[in-house]
């Protein structure tokens, strides 16, 4: 009887157990599938598939949970470990219950009623219920959680409406009465990638070339309905359906303007047709700078960086470059087309990088590249880059005389000197495995020191002083000498010569300062050269520094760069001071000695010409009569038939203003229309009309003008010329 | 008069009981102070009841009357003595003041009481003809205080085409807030002007008038937002008359060149000379005919009205030449030269002072007009050749600073002009073709020949409102022919001038309000009738000066004549008062003595 009482708690416990363990699986995977879904939705927005996802993942975790923790694996015996472990008071027999007593010792017996007494009054264990509570507050906090996710996307998408709102820009219209409904179908083409849009209202807002379909549904049969574009091309529907009500239009846009309806030749307002035109790639490179020189030493290629972006998608991109190589009459052009190793999928903006290899394109030193990108956007429409230049510097170029044999020569030696220090250390180098290491250094050591006294004689140039007097001859002496040299030319004018010396120094006060005083640098010295110049010696010096640097520290290899770019710097300065002009052949007609300079002009014509100026239009005459004719419609007067035949004629320009601006001139157009239509307008109605005709006018420019004088001018005339004659007559 | 009986016989009775009162009492000490006071105290008691009045003689004038017009202020009439009237229907209405009568016609009530000679003006005084009836009567005027806002403005109402309006004025601004002045026509704001200072301001707008015909612009007054006021401002733009330009050039060049291709873009006659060598020409005949120019003459000079000459050129022309040129500027030819050497090559360029300036080397030259502030953009070269200007000269054209470029002078009826900027085509090479047209427009206008016109009308007052009398003033070439003017049809008499015989005067009234038709020897002419609160402050302005200015001329007549009354006065009670109380405290403190 008493194992009968526990079994069946024991059992119950079992199926509670379970119940709450399967649930516990169910919520917690229903949970996990419910987030996971709705952030793939909202990543992926495939939205079609959501149920079947949502059912394989729940299924999916479920099925893995279950098998982690099978609720089917519960039973009485894993129940009495756990009472166990809970419960000391069971004393660790809770397994004894389990068993019937006739199998049981006397002892297990006696524990097995002991406990029993025990079990009937422990409460029922709360762990199951605990851990079902947790997985069903999981589950909650996970709906609350997805529904957060989605309804965020349904924000997004609100935010997109209400910025397509704003695109459109909602224009209140005028509508004829008959039509009853209508809608327009904007159909954008294929290569912008737009989706259709469908709106109820006439005012058109679109990429070039879109399709627009009209679908108009009139409350009353219609005989006639015609759509007019910028008042010149008029397309005459069909009624869909036979009886005047239904119609349809097809139209492909490709100029801006504005269009009426007209119903059975009623004319309705005008709409705006405004087109988004598709602009080419902007091409925008980064790297290289316009114009590159690539130095002895240096990597002979170039990395190039560019951003592409277009309004719909760019279909390809390519470099064209153009080699050019030799000199003088020799130069040979080859051309080539360099293609970006990637695909264009229509991305609308992208970065490429290439690396141009010059050696591979087969450039030698001295030649020079030219390049630019091209690239083409799915519409068709080519760019272009602006032109960039690569220049390898070519070292035997250098190394030539030419430059010094003919033209203004700054300071020859030095740049000779330069040459040489690059020929001698290339003599170095070249010796380098037949020296001894002690020698090679030596010499190195000795190439760096020339190195040095040709940086201290340009440095010279820039006023810099010397920190030894090696570089520059600081003569202190000079008066000195000057006075010995005096002396040794000799001869009997030379004792005059110092007779009067003294006499002609006598009183100089500048003469007997300056033999006491250090004169150092004098300020005009600095300044030979023109601060560009200056810029450019002074680059010239960081270069020989280098390179004098490497030469000391035996690095003799490291310096023939700096050595050559040293030389180059120099060339250039030394050719800053030249113009080259290149002679061109000329024929000159064989001269006719006897006709020269025989002064006589009788042969000589004289020419005339007369023109007279036809002025293409009369646009701005009329409309500037169109604005006083205006001006007195403000004070209500009504137009008399000269006025109305001159503003005919000013709506012809009105009407071409419009189609090309219709942002600016369709709303006066409007105006107008009521206006020429007898309808009733405000004075500011009139004066937005002259103010666009004022536009079109544009600004207005000074004429001279002729003066008038006031009449009876007999009396002024005789005042005037008694003034003039006042002065010398001496009235 | 009986309650006066009454009292004086209750006093007289009291006084008697006091009296024997006293008289009787016991204690007979102070009895003479006793009665004495008692007198007093009933006496100035019986004073309290009739006080003592005497008549003094005053001064009054009777035939003066006090007349309010518009402006006038309430701190300013309150308090006014003698007969207030006014002929203003509004102002009565709004002033409420007792006394103040409204008459419908100050001649007709000056008439009908002819006593009246003198009258005191107050507000912002009367209008021209109400003044004249006034001459003989005596006048005071006690102006009202200045009107605000726009007190006066003038434009150049007659306009050819391309020219500028220009519209000048005084603004009197109160308030610290800014105020703000915007020149609008045909539904476009033209030009505009912010005023910040307190007091009188003076301001210019200026715009081009786009339209040719007839307009009403406005002058619009605005604080942040609000409009103060809108003032009309009529125009009338009328086709202007091409210049006809003659060029003679030593050689060809830019400038001239340039200037050409200008002037015949925009249809003027034009007639460029170049030298080829000598006695030989290239000709261009662009918009005109073709002449013969190789001898310039007086025919030719004739049909000119502005000549263009280097100064190279001026030198190789014969002296006959020389003369006719000299004898067509006095005649009133234009004559511009282009002055390049240091030493003047002719008689004619001698006028121009010359001298080189350092200061100006290695330097662009910027130029602008010598009255404006304005300056164009620079010209890219050095300019080292300047001119002096002399007292008798007017510079035209200057450098940033102050140098003198262009320079011109009268010469009999004609005009002389020097210049020394050599080339301004820069400017049409750089796209400022805005400033190439300023320039020459400016240095040409100032220089052409004068075009006598046949007629010339002008109109007092400049801005006309309705029932207004207008004075038309008409100058015509032919002096012994009278005039024929009509305004909207109505026929016009004009008087001739005595001392200038071409100018004759009519008078006519201001009808209808807006554009109105002068027609004068078969010509049809415009004038604009303003309506009545249209520029009211320049017009009280104008009424505020006439007035003042015509009562300043009357002082001189004789003071009007002075008649006396006699005026009751009443003596202060209390100097019955004090009496009374020390009397009656000495009878109180006497009893309480014992």
């Amino acid at each position: 009887m008493v194992e009968q009482g526990t079994e069946k708690r024991i059992q119950l416990w079992k199926i509670q157990w379970r119940l709450a363990r399967l649930f516990q699986l169910m919520a917690v995977s229903l949970g996990l599938s419910l987030i996971i879904t709705t952030v793939i939705t909202q990543l992926f927005s495939w939205t079609s598939w959501t149920i079947v996802m949502l059912f394989s993942i729940f299924l999916l975790a479920f099925i893995i949970g279950s098998l982690k923790n099978p609720f089917w694996k519960i039973n009485a015996l894993s129940i009495s470990r756990y009472l166990d472990a809970q419960f000391p008071e069971l004393e660790e027999s809770t397994g004894l219950l389990l068993k019937s007593s006739a199998k049981l010792s006397v002892l297990e017996r006696l524990q097995q009623q002991k406990v029993h007494g025990v079990i009937m009054k422990i409460p029922a264990p709360k762990e199951p219920l605990r851990k079902l509570g947790w997985s069903i507050l999981l589950l909650i906090t996970a709906m609350v959680l997805s529904f957060g996710i989605s309804s965020l996307k349904r924000l997004d998408t609100l935010q997109k409406a209400a910025v397509a709102g704003q695109g459109t820009s909602v224009v209140k219209e005028h509508i004829p009465a008959q039509i009853a409904s209508f809608s327009l179908k904007i159909s954008p083409p294929a290569y912008t990638a737009l989706s259709e849009s469908r709106q109820q209202q006439f005012a058109i807002r679109a990429a070039t070339g879109s399709v627009v379909s009209w679908e108009i549904r009139t409350n009353e049969p219609v005989k006639k309905l015609k759509l007019i574009f910028n008042d010149q091309q008029v397309a005459t529907l069909a009624s869909t359906n036979g009886q005047g009500l239904e119609w349809k239009f097809l139209k492909a846009m490709n100029q801006a303007g504005f269009y009426q309806i007209e119903l059975d030749g009623k004319k309705s307002d005008l709409y705006q047709v405004t087109l988004i035109p598709d602009l080419p790639v902007s091409i925008r490179i980064r790297q290289p700078k316009p114009h590159t020189t690539i130095d002895f030493g240096q990597a002979q290629r170039v990395n190039l960086m560019l951003d592409l972006s277009d309004d719909y998608g760019i279909k390809d991109a390519s470099i064209s470059a153009t080699m050019a190589s030799g000199k003088g009459e020799g130069v040979s052009f080859t051309e080539k087309k360099l293609l970006f190793n990637t695909t264009f999928n229509n991305s609308r903006s992208m970065s490429l990088n290439k690396t141009i290899d010059l050696k591979s394109l087969g450039m030698k030193p001295g030649d020079e590249l030219y390049f630019f990108v091209k690239a083409l956007d799915n519409h068709g429409q080519v760019s272009r880059s602006d032109v960039y230049f690569v220049s390898i510097v070519d070292t035997t170029e250098l190394m030539s005389m030419a430059g010094m044999t003919n033209g203004v020569n700054l300071v020859p030696e030095y740049f000779r000197s330069q040459r040489q220090i690059i020929i001698d250390t290339e003599k170095l180098l070249a010796e380098q495995p037949r020296l001894t290491d002690e020698a090679f250094k030596n010499r190195s050591n000795a190439l760096g020191i020339d190195q040095r006294l040709l940086r201290l004689r340009y440095g010279k140039f820039l006023g810099e002083e010397t920190e030894t007097e090696i570089g520059a001859d600081h003569d202190h002496d000079d008066g000195h000498a000057h006075e010995e040299g005096h002396e040794h030319e000799g001869g009997e004018e030379h004792h005059e010569k110092e007779e009067a010396k003294p006499t002609q120094k006598f009183g100089d006060v500048k003469a007997i300062m300056d033999s006491y005083s250090h004169k150092h640098d004098i300020a005009e010295d600095a300044t030979f050269f023109e601060p560009e110049l200056k810029a450019q010696l002074k680059a010239v010096l960081t270069e020989m520094w280098s390179s004098e640097l490497r030469l000391r520290t035996y690095k003799t290899r490291d310096a023939l760069p700096f050595e050559y770019k040293a030389l180059r710097l120099l060339k250039d300065l030394q050719q800053k001071s030249r113009a080259y002009v290149a002679k061109t052949t000329v024929k000159v007609a064989q001269l006719k000695e006897e006709k020269r300079l025989s002064a006589e002009l009788d042969k000589i014509t004289q020419p005339n010409q007369q023109n007279t100026f036809e002025p293409k239009d009369k646009k701005n005459t009329i409309l500037k009569l169109a604005l006083s004719a205006l001006e007195s419609r403000k004070t209500g007067m009504m137009f008399n038939t000269e006025a109305s035949a001159l503003l005919r004629e000013t709506e012809k320009y009105m009407v071409i203003a419009a189609s090309d601006n219709p942002a600016v001139f369709l709303p006066a157009l409007k105006e107008w229309r009521k206006l020429m239509t007898g309808g009733k307008l405000s004075e500011i109605e009139i004066a937005r009309i002259q103010s666009a005709i004022g536009k079109m006018i544009g600004p207005e420019q000074a004429l001279p003008q002729l003066p008038s004088s006031t009449p009876a001018s007999t009396l002024y005339q005789k005042y005037f010329n008694q003034l003039k004659g006042g002065g010398t007559n001496g009235i | 008069m009986e309650f006066k009986y009454i009292a004086i016989a209750i006093c007289l009775i009291l006084t008697i009981v006091f009296f024997v009162q006293e008289w009787r009492r016991p204690n007979r000490a102070r009895l003479g102070w006793r009665l004495a006071a008692t007198g007093i105290a009933m006496t100035c008691f019986a004073l309290f009841i009739i006080p003592i009045t005497y008549k003094v003689q005053k001064p009054e004038r009777l035939n003066e009357i006090n007349l309010l017009s518009p402006g006038v202020s309430k701190a300013q009439v309150d308090g006014l003595k003698g007969r207030t009237v006014t002929s203003d229907r509004q102002l009565y209405q709004s002033l409420k003041i007792p006394g103040l009568t409204l008459i419908t016609d100050l001649p007709y009530f000056l008439q009908s009481e002819p006593g009246i000679n003198h009258l005191n003006i107050y507000g912002y005084g009367l209008s021209k003809d109400q003044l004249q009836e006034l001459k003989d009567y005596q006048l005071d005027f006690y102006p009202a205080a200045g009107p605000k806002g726009l007190i006066s403005a003038s434009w150049n109402s007659r306009l050819k085409n391309t020219e500028q309006l220009s519209l000048q004025g005084t603004y009197q601004h109160v308030g610290k807030l800014p105020v703000k002045l915007l020149l609008q026509g045909l539904g476009t704001p033209m030009d505009s002007l912010m005023i910040k200072t307190e007091g009188e301001n003076t301001f210019s707008l200026k715009a081009r008038p786009r339209q040719s015909g007839k307009a009403v612009y406005h002058l619009i007054v605005m604080q942040d937002k609000d409009t103060l006021s809108k003032e009309p401002l009529a125009l009338e733009v009328k086709p202007a008359k091409p210049l006809r330009i003659l060029m003679l050039a030593a050689h060809p060049d830019f400038e001239y060149k340039f200037l050409k291709e200008w002037f015949f873009e925009k249809q003027y006659p034009v007639i460029l000379r170049s030298r080829i060598s000598k006695d030989k020409y290239s000709t261009d005949f662009l918009n005109s005919e073709r002449t013969n120019v190789n001898r310039i003459d007086k025919g030719l000079l004739n049909k000119t009205d502005l000549l263009i000459i280097d100064e190279e050129e001026m030198s190789m022309l014969s002296g006959s030449e020389l003369g006719a040129i000299n004898t067509a500027v006095d005649l009133g030819l234009g004559l511009l030269v282009r002055i390049s050497m240091q030493k003047p090559g002719t008689a004619i360029s001698k006028y121009f002072n010359r001298y080189e300036s350092p200061a100006l080397k290695n330097k662009s030259l910027t130029v602008g007009f010598s009255e404006g502030k304005h300056f164009f953009n620079p010209l890219p070269f050095e300019q080292t050749l300047l001119i002096r200007s002399g007292p008798e000269d007017q510079p035209i054209v200057v450098e940033k600073t102050g140098k003198v470029l262009v320079n011109s002078r009268i010469s009999g009826m004609g005009r002389l002009t020097g210049s020394v900027i050599p080339a301004t085509y820069h400017w049409l090479l750089n796209g400022q073709n805005t400033d190439y047209a300023d320039f020459w427009s400016e240095v040409l206008t100032q220089t052409a020949r004068k075009a006598p016109l046949e007629e010339s009308w002008y109109m007092e007052p400049a801005i006309p409102a309705p029932r207004q009398k207008l004075t038309v003033t008409v100058e015509q070439a032919l002096a012994d022919k009278v005039p024929v003017i009509a305004i909207n049809g109505g026929k016009l008499s004009p008087l001739q001038n005595i001392e200038l015989p071409f100018q004759w005067q009519t008078t006519a009234w201001a009808t209808d309000r807006g554009w109105n038709a002068l027609h004068l020897n078969g010509k049809t002419e415009f004038f604009y009738v303003y309506g009545n609160e249209d520029w009211e402050g320049q017009r009280n302005t104008i009424k505020l000066k006439n007035t003042s200015a015509f009562v300043n001329a009357q002082k001189l007549n004789a003071k009007s004549l002075e008649t006396s009354v006699l005026v009751n006065k009443q003596i202060s009670l209390w100097w019955f008062f004090i009496p009374f109380l020390l009397a009656v405290t000495f009878l109180w403190y006497e009893t309480k003595m014992l």
